[in-house]
């Protein structure tokens, strides 16, 4: 069966997404992208901070991925843009991952700003990947701006929750004709599975891979589990029913249909 | 003369290239991003041109994020 999924007219082989936040040590970063059998790779860019140790993080990364520098710590569009800019002036490419935040308790995305950005970002050539909350309304303008790709979150950033916003990226599922990404919030392989099964296209995934005590095996499991919840999904699950409805024939052995033994 | 790094007000010799401002801080040059008055300098540039009174440099870098 052919199942690519294609963003910004590239081919992309794995659908789980990994971001490099977090790990304890850079060098876990290509065991994971292996395990995961990761192809799409977030990074951030951030001002040098002049007190401690610089590392070069790209070394740790692989020829063959697709590099997805983020806008963490635009507060707005026009942070955004200016941050996405850098990153594609620094040889990351030009996919783009919007990630616009003021609200700092529970960092959620400024939907408004990032439609703005993606506005602009979208004339300018980049393939751009908003993470937004999962708003319809939102995510068709996010469409219209020229996004490639719609990234809601299915719990605040780093909380390991799972996919509290199911009903409304169902929602986005159905009636945005872009892939869907759930980004944020997913804990465990199995909520991974439960987003694709949904229908989303992909998820990415950083903290519940980064903090886990073996963040390795726990990138393997996320990727067997994205292609299991894929899989399911392509296979289409049957109906939920509330009664039971036998397996296996229940009459016939040592039960006539009328119950009575013969 | 006083330019702006990182945000921050900064006392540096008149006539300071960018490599000049970087080698004084004891940056690693390979793995650094270069924005001026926010323009990307290319890297090349680095050695050649000299900051200005009031300039905003910006020495940013990539690194793990989701």
């Amino acid at each position: 069966m052919d199942d690519t999924l294609i963003i910004g007219g590239r081919q992309v082989e794995s659908r789980l997404f990994i971001g490099t936040g977090k790990f304890a040590d850079y060098s876990l970063i290509p065991q994971v992208i292996k395990a995961a059998k990761a192809q799409v790779v977030t990074v951030a860019l951030r001002r040098v901070d002049f007190g401690t140790p610089e590392e070069n993080m790209l070394k740790y990364l692989p020829e063959n991925i697709i590099l997805m520098p983020n806008t963490s710590g635009a507060r707005n569009a026009t942070e955004a843009i200016r941050i996405a800019r850098i990153a594609r002036e620094a040889g990351c490419g030009n996919w783009v991952k919007i990630e616009i935040i003021t609200d700092q308790k529970y960092l959620l995305p400024d939907n408004f700003e990032t439609i703005r950005a993606i506005e602009v970002l979208a004339k300018d050539g980049f393939i751009v990947l908003p993470y937004m909350s999962p708003d319809l309304m939102a995510a068709k303008r996010m469409a219209d701006a020229g996004a490639a790709a719609i990234m809601p979150l299915g719990a605040p950033i780093g909380t390991n929750r799972g996919l509290k916003t199911r009903e409304l990226i169902q929602i986005l599922i159905s009636e945005i004709n872009l892939p869907i990404i759930v980004d944020a919030g997913i804990g465990r392989p199995s909520e991974a599975t439960e987003a694709m099964e949904l229908g989303a296209a992909a998820v990415l995934v950083n903290t519940a891979i980064a903090t886990a005590d073996d963040p390795v095996l726990m990138a393997e499991a996320f990727g067997q589990a994205v292609e299991a919840g894929r899989k399911a999904y392509l296979a289409g699950p049957g109906a939920p029913q509330r009664f039971a409805a036998a397996s296996s024939p229940l009459t016939g052995f040592l039960r006539n249909e009328d119950g009575v033994a013969p | 003369m006083q330019v702006k790094i990182n945000g921050a007000v900064d006392e540096i010799p008149d006539n300071s290239s960018i490599r000049d401002v970087l080698t004084a801080r004891k940056l690693p040059v390979d793995i650094v991003i270069i924005a001026l008055n926010d323009e990307i300098i290319k890297r090349e540039k680095w050695a050649s041109l000299k900051l200005n009174s009031n300039d905003r440099l910006d020495i940013i870098r990539i690194m793990g994020g989701g």
